[in-house]
Order: structure tokens, then C-alpha cells, then sequence
């Protein structure tokens, strides 16, 4: 399948600190993909090198095959953008601002824009900046299916939404990108949002991609072991897991390897585990599990 | 494209450019009044005879009226782009980054020109019927450079404006008033008659300054 975006070897320091180092990833045609990472893992900073706002200290990023560093115009057009926190211009109207932006895509398709604003409670000459934050994300994402890109880059989508419009924004953007078989690149930092919309996961976490895969396959392999032992264990490095929490006698036990592997480890090193299971676990658990609450 | 472009800059400072146009009018009337009143008081002949030989200048109070106009529509104008780095917006759309930032700086001048060029026509239309040709020709050569500053004082201000970084920030800023001091060097009738050739391609120079910066707040350089 081919990739709409392709990121190689990709660093990027703020100063001395580095935020990642060689980080390489392929987005293809088609897929919903997901970046998740703590504060500061470079989520957005990795969103502003793919649209140009950030000279990565090494690496490249393609978009469509053009380095990322200097997108033609044509390249432009097929991408929409949702800035960080719905950015758009304030001092508009909806409709002053549905025609400002149709003047630069000659595909617009200004019918699903005003679909999107039929269902919210403003005024044709209501300017954005009066809406709620919740408005404005319908503005910002109704602006984006009018241009009808082909990749989408949302970054944040959920940054300031109620419960309300973040399922509002989801359901018509993921029956939009599936409908138009488009991709989208996203980040956000609700991950139970991320669970309804996307198809492949990419997870960043000490300076460097600990996960890419189909969020399905993330799902089924990536497992939360729970038991309880009376001894006190020191050093669980040995254990065949990426993360072991224990609490008192409580411990939580996060890996990719089966449960007969696990088992194997405990009586290996004389644990006892008792109420040994597995426990189902959703995107949010795994989150934390592979990456640690701190 | 540019049409588009256009509305939404003037939806966006609309309303400093009406009061920027009113203060021009005012300025054009002022003039006139004052005009008016000293042949009133002297007599056309006695204001004809100062204005050549005794270095009377009725325009000086206008030397820095163009200057904060043209600051003041510059901060209207790209302080909104630079919160929230909201000029991603315009970057992302399908034109080359530096020539958006070129038809930016173009709808400004297109606005600035239209406030300076009315106030000048207004006033020069207006003692053309009591001075003579020659000294409105040394009224148009006193106002130029304070005009011609400032729409180097709106360029130059884009430019700090896309600065980032304090310190590069105050350089620029203290580079800027420099430069901008060229302008004012004296406020004596026809004195920049010979530089004004000189300080019109300066003014044109710095029409370019803001790419410098831009590219830098584009880049994310030093953020």
C-alpha cells in the first residue's frame, strides 16, 4: 500500500534536550492513525515538522512524496490542518470565512460546511470568536471537509471539547475519512477518543516510537496481568514485561508475551502468584501501561 | 485569491483603518484651516513671504502622524497572525509561504497608501487655490518622507512583529528606529528635496525585511 507520509531517521533537540531521536514511520493511504505520547513526548512538535512549521535538527518526513520541508502549493492543497485548539480567524462570520478559504481550493465543497453549522445554534453573522470553544471546533472541522483533502492532520482535536462535540467531532469525521477512503495523521490527548476513531496506533515514549500497529493487533497482544503475592519484589527488570506496578501485595503486570511465559518467570524466580488473570484492558490502560504513569 | 485575501485584512482591521482614515481627513482639514487662518491674520502676501525666507513650516505638526499610522495598522494587522501562531493558517494554504507573506504586507501597503494618498490629495488640492505652484511643490517635498516613513515604519514593524526571541526582538527594534530616524532628520521646508530619490528606494528595500523574520517564526527557529 502506499504511504501517504514517510518520516525517516527524524530527531529534533530544543536546545541541548532532546525530544526524539531517529524516529521512522509510514503512514499509508487510507489508515486513521493515531500518535499517542505523554506531555512533552513531541506529539505536536512531530505535527509541525510534517506541515513544514519546524526544521527537524536531522531527518526528513515525505508527504506525498515531497520532503515535508518544502510542500508545493499542489501538495498543500490535498492536506487540511486543524491547528492545535481549533485555531481559526475570530473577527469572521461563518460565511465570511466559508468564502475566504473557497477562493484557494478549487475543489471546495461548501454543502457538508454548512451541514456541520445547520446543527450548531449561531448566527450566519455571528463572529467565531463569540462561539464556544465547542462551536468553533465545528467551524474548524467543517472548514477541513469543505476542502476535501485527501490527508488530514488534526492536532489535538479534543483540546477544550465537552463530551458532547469531541463524539459529535469523531462520528463525522471518522464516517468522512471512511466514506472518502481519506488518511488521517492525529493526535489527541483523550485516548479513549482516540479508540473510536482510529485504525493504526503509533505510541511515543522516551524520546523514541515504542508502537506502531493496527490498534486491533495492539489490543489483542498487548495484555495487563494481575495477581497478588505476599513477597515483595525488588527488581522485576528480569520479568518479561514492559511495566510492573505493585502496590503492597497488588500487582499489575503489563507485557506482550503470553501468560505461560509470565507464569514461567513467577515459578522461576519462587514467586507465588494467587487470583491469577488476565484482565481486559482498553486503549487508555495499555497507554499506561506501556508507557508508566510517570 | 488576492480579492479574498483583501476582504478578510479589511474585515480584520476595519475599524483602525476608518479611525486612521478619519485622523488622515482631519489632518487634510487641519491644514487647510490653519492655512487659512494665517492669511486671514498676515495675508496671502506676508504667508507667502515666511514660507520662502523665514523657514515657517504649517506641516510639521503632521511629521509623525504617517509614522504611528503606519506602526499602528502593521501591529492591527500581524499581532492577530503571530497569537496563537495563527498565521499557520495562511502559511498552509496552497500559495508559496513568501509570496502569501508579500500579498500581506501588499493588502497593508494598498491600505496605507489609500489613507496617505488622501489626506495628500486633500490637502495639496486645497491650498492650491492660495499658494502658488511652487510652494505646494515644497509642501508635497516637506510631507514626503514623513509619508515614505511611514510605510517603512509599517514594514519594519511587520518585521519585529515575527520575531520571536526578546533579545533579537529589541535588536530589531533598535535597528528599526534607526533606520526610521532617516526620515526625520529635519523638518526644515524642501531639506529632503535631494535625498528623496534615496530614501524612496530605502522605503522599497524594506518591504523584503519581513521575510527574514517570518522564516524564522515559520521554522519555529530559536521557539
Amino acid at each position: 500500500m502506499e504511504n501517504i507520509i514517510e518520516c525517516k531517521n527524524l530527531t529534533h533537540h530544543y536546545g541541548t534536550k532532546p525530544v526524539f531521536e531517529n524516529l521512522n514511520f509510514n503512514v499509508p493511504a487510507g489508515s486513521i492513525l493515531g500518535l499517542l505520547g505523554k506531555n512533552g513526548t513531541g506529539k505536536t512538535t512531530t505535527i509541525n515538522i510534517l506541515n513544514g512549521f519546524l526544521q527537524p535538527t536531522g531527518g526528513q518526513c515525505f508527504i506525498f512524496g515531497e520532503d515535508s520541508q518544502h510542500l508545493s502549493p499542489k501538495s498543500k492543497a490535498r492536506i487540511g490542518y486543524l491547528l492545535e485548539g481549533h485555531i481559526q480567524y475570530g473577527f469572521m462570520t461563518i460565511v465570511e470565512i466559508e468564502r475566504y478559504y473557497s477562493a484557494y481550493y478549487p475543489g471546495w465543497k461548501k454543502e457538508p460546511y454548512y451541514e456541520l453549522m445547520a446543527k450548531l445554534d449561531v448566527a450566519p453573522n455571528q463572529k467565531i470568536s463569540s462561539m464556544s470553544t465547542g462551536q468553533r471546533s465545528q467551524v474548524a472541522l467543517g472548514l477541513i471537509l469543505a476542502q476535501d483533502p485527501e490527508l488530514l492532520i488534526l492536532d489535538d482535536f479534543s483540546m477544550g471539547l465537552d463530551p458532547g462535540y469531541r463524539r459529535l467531532f469523531i462520528d463525522y469525521l471518522r464516517e468522512y475519512a471512511r466514506a472518502g477512503n481519506k488518511t488521517v495523521f492525529t493526535t489527541s490527548h483523550i485516548i479513549q477518543d482516540m479508540e473510536r476513531l482510529i485504525d493504526d496506533v503509533l505510541i511515543l515514549d522516551s524520546k523514541q516510537v515504542v508502537a506502531q500497529q493496527p490498534l486491533n493487533d495492539f489490543m489483542e497482544h498487548f495484555r495487563k496481568f494481575t495477581f497478588t503475592t505476599d513477597q515483595k519484589v525488588e527488581d522485576w527488570s528480569k520479568a518479561p514485561a514492559i511495566n510492573v506496578e505493585q502496590l503492597n501485595q497488588h500487582v499489575e503486570l503489563y507485557t506482550w508475551n503470553e501468560e505461560n511465559e509470565v507464569k514461567a518467570f513467577l515459578n522461576g524466580n519462587g514467586i507465588v502468584a494467587e487470583n491469577f488473570s488476565q484482565e481486559k484492558i482498553n486503549l487508555e490502560d495499555a497507554f499506561i501501561g506501556l508507557t508508566g504513569k510517570y | 485569491m488576492l480579492k479574498a485575501l483583501f476582504i478578510k485584512e479589511w474585515i480584520k482591521i476595519r475599524w483602525i483603518l476608518i479611525g486612521f482614515f478619519a485622523v488622515s481627513l482631519f489632518s487634510a482639514a487641519k491644514l487647510l484651516l490653519d492655512i487659512h487662518h494665517q492669511i486671514e491674520l498676515m495675508g496671502a502676501g506676508n504667508l507667502w513671504d515666511i514660507l520662502l525666507f523665514n523657514n515657517f513650516n504649517p506641516y510639521r505638526w503632521m511629521e509623525y502622524v504617517p509614522l504611528v499610522t503606519g506602526i499602528s495598522i502593521a501591529m492591527a494587522q500581524f499581532i492577530p497572525e503571530v497569537q496563537h501562531k495563527r498565521i499557520k493558517l495562511s502559511f498552509h494554504l496552497p500559495v508559496n509561504e513568501n509570496r502569501m507573506l508579500m500579498q500581506l504586507t501588499l493588502m497593508g501597503n494598498l491600505f496605507l497608501l489609500t489613507i496617505f494618498l488622501s489626506e495628500l490629495v486633500i490637502a495639496l488640492v486645497g491650498i492650491t487655490f492660495v499658494l502658488p505652484k511652487k510652494l505646494i511643490l515644497d509642501a508635497l517635498i516637506t510631507l514626503a518622507p514623513w509619508f515614505l516613513g511611514g510605510i517603512t515604519a509599517y514594514h519594519l514593524t511587520t518585521m519585529v512583529v515575527f520575531e520571536f526571541t526578546a533579545i533579537r526582538r529589541l535588536l530589531l527594534i533598535l535597528v528599526a528606529s534607526a533606520f526610521i530616524t532617516l526620515f526625520y532628520q529635519s523638518a526644515t521646508i524642501g531639506a529632503y528635496r535631494p535625498a528623496l530619490p534615496l530614501l524612496a528606494i530605502l522605503t522599497i528595500l524594506t518591504f523584503f525585511t519581513h521575510l527574514y523574520t517570518a522564516y524564522r517564526f515559520r521554522k519555529g527557529i530559536n521557539q
